[in-house]
């Protein structure tokens, strides 16, 4: 357990080192510099001088190399939108922000709406899982697999207009209704939240009642059927707690298309995290907080899809042997 | 010596009449059925859609525009443009057909990148074993491990204003980036199906008579994968619209003149609160397209891989 742990502990470092070096490539392919964006005309002395003091003017491996041991000491670097660069002329004044503490403000709203969404996923999920395969084939078992369905395959980016539509016409007429954008109180996380939760609901939903259906087949549910024990026993005891393990393994999964799909639903709501941050960063080059976010994403998804696995081996022993083994 | 014609085995399951099976198997099949009917229309509305409309994707019907002071017709409105008007007055239903048959060719092509990827990796890592597939497969974790939609939104950046990126209106990039991060589900599966099938008696049968390793590949390998690949490739249509239209969204793939659904919701949004059909327009086909292909998907899943079907 423990030398399984350690090696996709240490696996994350390659998975890490190729990430951080394609993006980096990529991000310095990308035409346009931190300095000239939204048509802002500078001196090129200027650009020139500020290109020079960030070290934008090396070549990329060397800055590449720079940026990796300076993040192996703990330096993010500076966020070149974020800082306020007075006059267009030489002498400049700047004064700069640390990505660090950009990406930690933005941290937050993003880690409660991630929260939030996950666990409306896992409770509807389950719960329209468990009444679709219990009722196998009959109405409730219909209407489950139609919302799961449409769960599935509405892209969070629409849903989310959508509820902003529902929301933005109706209050026209009606003020007071839920806020479609921006952040702060807890009414603002409502309409994120579905929007969010939709796609990892419908995945939990789907594998749940497939899950479920399987153990209501088994041997040990037919003989505590002829045992004569009460339905509501036996789905509690007997199929609910089997059939939850396996939905267990597709929780890393369902992780990794929530913190994608808070890119764009942070984009439509206006919430001040970490998706609304990364789109800033690209379009405005700014390349110290697009490598932050990259990184971050990738441990994100690496370490929680690994938690998952752990969490898989704790719970089904059988799980635990084979991953000793492998 | 000449090698003796060994007759291609295509095992039982997969060869019930070949495709007009998979069709019948997908008629009797309740959502696949449905799935089939809805991609048919779509197909149909992509392929003579843009030949028939009336209007111009980029023309502005400046008499409507005038006579209606500078307001988007509302679909019904007038007769020569049955879904109205966008904030320009170019006409919609033209606009809708067009970005549909983007969206399904960005979809479609997507798709031959990722075989044209996956499909090689995974043969030579389950035919050759050894450290080549050691290599190859690691190398697929690693890809596997990026997280998707940072990584194609990096990809479509970095060629943002290039004249590459301006081929064909953004289509190239958008499909590349898919294709380069979604090449691994099909790579994983082939090398498990050539692992599974290279001890079989009809491959050993054939590799004792002296037939060529390429031989055996084509002739005996490939038709026994096609089923499990097009269920891959029919997951991976919805997949690759959804992430073209997500990237649209935010501006980063189908660039102008080309509408894309997601380009047009984008747009919609803007004027939402007076104009909530300039959302809804769009998003029906986008919804109709992406349900269509999911029950396919699950239908020929079904209908192609009995060991999966137990209920």
């Amino acid at each position: 357990m423990l030398l399984y742990t350690v090696r996709r502990l240490l696996w994350i470092v390659p998975v890490l080192l190729v990430a951080s070096i394609v993006t980096f490539w990529l991000m310095h392919a990308a035409p346009g510099s931190p300095w000239l964006r939204e048509g802002r005309q500078l001196d090129p002395a200027l650009v020139a001088s500020l290109n020079q003091r960030f070290a934008l003017d090396q070549p990329v491996p060397v800055q590449y190399v720079k940026w990796l041991s300076n993040v192996l000491s703990g330096d993010f670097g500076t966020s070149y939108a974020t800082g306020v660069l007075r006059g267009t002329n030489s002498p400049f004044r700047i004064e700069t922000v640390d990505v660090a503490e950009v990406v930690g403000q933005a941290f937050w709203p993003s880690l409660v709406l991630g929260l939030l969404a996950f666990g409306v996923a896992i409770v509807l999920g389950v719960g329209l899982g468990v009444v679709a395969a219990w009722n196998h084939n009959r109405w409730p078992d219909h209407v489950a697999t139609g919302i799961s369905l449409l769960g599935m395959v509405g892209p969070p980016f629409l849903v989310a207009v959508l509820l902003q539509l529902v929301f933005d016409t109706g209050s026209i007429r009606n003020p007071g209704l839920l806020p479609v954008s921006g952040w702060g109180t807890p009414a603002h996380a409502v309409l994120p939240t579905i929007a969010l939760a939709g796609l990892p609901m419908a995945m939990i939903a789907r594998f749940t009642r497939s899950s479920m259906l399987e153990v209501l087949h088994e041997g040990y549910v037919r003989t505590a059927h002829s045992k004569g024990l009460a339905p509501r026993r036996i789905a509690v005891v007997h199929v609910l707690r089997n059939a939850l393990i396996p939905v267990v393994a597709i929780l890393g999964p369902v992780l990794a298309v929530l913190i994608t799909s808070s890119i764009v639903v942070e984009r439509v709501f206006g919430i001040p995290g970490i998706g609304s941050l990364y789109l800033l960063a690209i379009t405005s080059r700014d390349y110290g907080v697009i490598m932050s976010m990259t990184l971050l994403y990738t441990i994100a998804i690496a370490g929680l899809n690994l938690l998952v696995d752990l969490l898989y081996g704790v719970i089904d022993p059988r799980i635990r042997e084979a991953q000793a083994a492998a | 010596m000449t090698a003796i014609e060994v007759p291609a085995e295509v095992h039982q399951e997969e060869s019930r009449g070949g495709a007009t099976g998979v069709v019948r198997g997908l008629l009797a099949h309740p959502r696949g059925r449905i799935g089939l009917v809805i991609v048919l229309i779509v197909l149909l509305v992509a392929v003579i859609g843009p030949l028939v409309v009336p209007w111009n994707v980029q023309q502005l019907d400046l008499e409507a525009q005038n006579a209606n002071s500078h307001q988007p017709l509302l679909p019904l409105q007038s007769a020569s443009h049955l879904l109205g008007t966008d904030i320009l007055s170019r006409d919609m239903l033209s606009r809708v057909v067009s970005a549909i048959r983007v969206s399904l060719l960005v979809a479609f092509i997507a798709q031959v990148v990722i075989l044209l990827i996956g499909l090689p990796i995974g043969a030579v890592a389950g035919w050759f074993g050894g450290r080549t597939e050691t290599l190859l497969m690691r190398a697929t974790d690693v890809v596997a491990a990026f997280p998707q939609l940072v990584f194609i939104i990096m990809f479509q950046v970095a060629f943002d204003g290039t004249p590459f990126q301006r081929t064909l209106d953004g289509l190239l990039v958008v499909m590349l980036g898919i294709g380069l991060l979604s090449w691994v589900v099909v790579a994983r599966l082939v090398r498990a199906e050539v692992l599974n099938l290279k001890h079989r008696a009809f491959v050993e049968a054939a590799r004792a008579l002296g037939a060529p390793g390429r031989r055996i590949l084509v002739r005996h390998l490939l038709p026994n994968l096609a089923g499990s690949v097009v269920v891959a490739i029919s997951a991976g249509i919805p997949a690759a619209i959804l992430i073209e239209s997500t990237l649209s969204f935010l501006g980063l793939g189908i660039q102008p003149p080309s509408p894309s659904l997601g380009s047009l919701i984008w747009t919609g949004t803007e004027t939402v609160a007076r104009f909530p059909h300039l959302v809804i327009i769009p998003a029906v086909p986008l919804l109709l397209i992406l349900v269509g292909f999911t029950l396919l998907g699950d239908g020929l899943r079904d209908v192609l891989d009995p060991r999966l079907r137990k209920r």
